[in-house]
């Protein structure tokens, strides 16, 4: 039996196993960011970040990311567990969507047609050219169309928790719709030439963020993200802002400028902490040639 | 009074008293359907099952009694919500022996329901009420006390629905 297991060790059979059991011990030693369930948190000690975008479409999509800590990266994302929802809506709270006593076949409808359960997936950011996907950080999401003629719109979220409580009502109103003047969608532009950004129906009280998503025909590919500060309707970029480090000096680039107008307000006081924004975001795509 | 006029309005009087018991009659007629909302748009039908009993004191009249479930108009999209609805009443009907076999009839009714819309695995709200409701069909006696019946109905304003259906069942005469 001794001789067997000697045999064993000698052949170094057992590096593997050792190896295998490291691994292991590591991977539940690096369990601090693994996604929690909702379930072990009370809301008061849950952060709340959401963002709720209306685009060109006209329809919203509303974001929700719940964590244990104020740092995206340090903290842990929780996934619903246990039945608990969130539930999105425009203009009316999911809470009045859910409380009605009469007329069940029309207050149903609007249960059924504008109150809308969160989806999860992965942390997951739209750059039009290409997404980007971090894994193992789970976020909500969902897509709501408002009414016809329903301007300013309001979005809404509500977190529900075991017992059918609902226990985090938050709303934003988003920001005034504007349109991309320049540059024009197609547009060639040399990197020489700065690109002159304006869009229309300035809003003094909103701040401006800029994303921008670059790939080139040489295989590189950049983002970039700008706080352009207070709305003043224009902003010039030159190409070296945003083109990828290292990219050739043939390359040709296609450029998204995804442009949003913002507003923030904080999230339910039941709450730990969050924000949630609402948006408005316009996209032109261009190409840059050499 | 003359005892030849009084046989005879004895006569009469036992004559029509005996026609009268003979057609006096019961009627139960368990149905199955398909019920859909004239007034909004959103929901699939429901299917529902209903069972009339009904006393004739004479064959062209009626009155009953009937229970009728409504197991779940489902909303057509989004999230599904699925509202049941359950009801009882009673109700007059005229009935005309055209032919042996085939009896058409309209009936008045008003029912009393519950209704409940669920969601999400839970029960969102209840409602209850009466509706009038008119219904047009007609029975057809097949071989004694058994025969077919089939009828066109609607129920306004059952939470806020205006119910139009359409059933076929069976009918037991007595």
């Amino acid at each position: 039996m001794k001789g067997d297991f000697m045999e064993f060790v000698r052949k170094g059979a057992i590096a593997p196993i050792l190896t295998l059991f490291s691994v292991l011990f590591l991977a539940g030693c690096g369990g601090a960011n693994h996604p929690a369930p909702s379930t072990s948190y009370v809301t008061s000690a849950i952060y709340a970040f959401m963002k709720a975008v209306q685009d060109e479409s006209g329809n919203v999509t509303t974001t929700v990311q719940l964590r244990d800590g104020l740092d995206p990266v340090a903290a842990r994302y929780l996934y619903l567990a246990g039945g608990e929802t969130l539930y999105t809506s425009l203009d009316i709270s999911p809470r009045q969507y859910l409380s009605f006593t009469g007329n069940l076949f029309d207050n149903s409808l609007g249960v059924s047609q504008h109150l809308k359960v969160m989806g999860a997936r992965d942390l997951y950011t739209d750059y039009f050219l290409f997404n980007q996907i971090v894994l193992g950080k789970p976020e909500y999401h969902s897509l709501n169309t408002p009414t016809a003629g329903s301007s300013p719109v309001r979005a809404y979220v509500d977190f529900e928790r075991t017992g059918n409580v609902l226990a985090g009502e938050t709303s934003i109103e988003l920001p005034a719709a504007f349109q991309i003047l320049a540059p024009a969608s197609g547009a060639s532009v040399t990197r020489a030439t700065p690109v002159a950004l304006t869009w229309s129906n300035v809003d003094a009280t909103a701040t401006m963020r800029l994303d921008v998503a670059v790939i080139c025909d040489d295989g590189l590919r950049n983002t970039l993200n700008r706080d352009l500060g207070a709305d003043t309707g224009a902003t010039t970029l030159n190409s070296a802002d945003y083109l990828p480090a290292g990219v050739s000096a043939s390359a040709t680039c296609q450029v998204a400028f995804i442009l949003q107008r913002l507003h923030s307000g904080l999230v339910s006081p039941n709450f730990a902490f969050g924000i949630i924004e609402g948006v408005q975001r316009r996209t032109v795509q261009f190409t840059t040639i050499p | 009074m003359d005892r030849p006029i009084l046989r005879a309005l004895l006569s009469l009087l036992l004559l029509s008293a005996t026609h009268a018991y003979a057609e006096r009659s019961y009627v139960v007629a368990p149905s199955v359907g398909v019920a859909s909302i004239s007034n909004m748009d959103g929901y699939d039908s429901s299917a529902y099952v209903r069972v009339d009993g009904t006393f004739h004191p004479i064959p062209q009249v009626g009155v009953g009694v009937f229970v009728a479930s409504y197991p779940g108009f489902k909303s057509t999209a989004g999230n599904e919500v699925t509202i049941k609805v359950n009801g009882y009443g009673v109700g007059v009907t005229g009935r005309w022996p055209i032919h042996p076999h085939v009896q058409p009839y309209v009936r008045l009714d008003y029912m009393r329901w519950d209704a409940e819309a669920e969601a999400f695995n839970r029960t969102l709200a209840k409602d209850n009420g009466g509706s009038a409701g008119l219904a047009l069909g007609a029975q057809f006696p097949i071989r004694g006390f058994f025969g077919l019946k089939a009828e066109v109905s609607g129920y306004n304003n059952v939470s806020g629905a205006n119910i139009r259906q359409f059933s076929v069942g069976a009918m037991f005469e007595f």
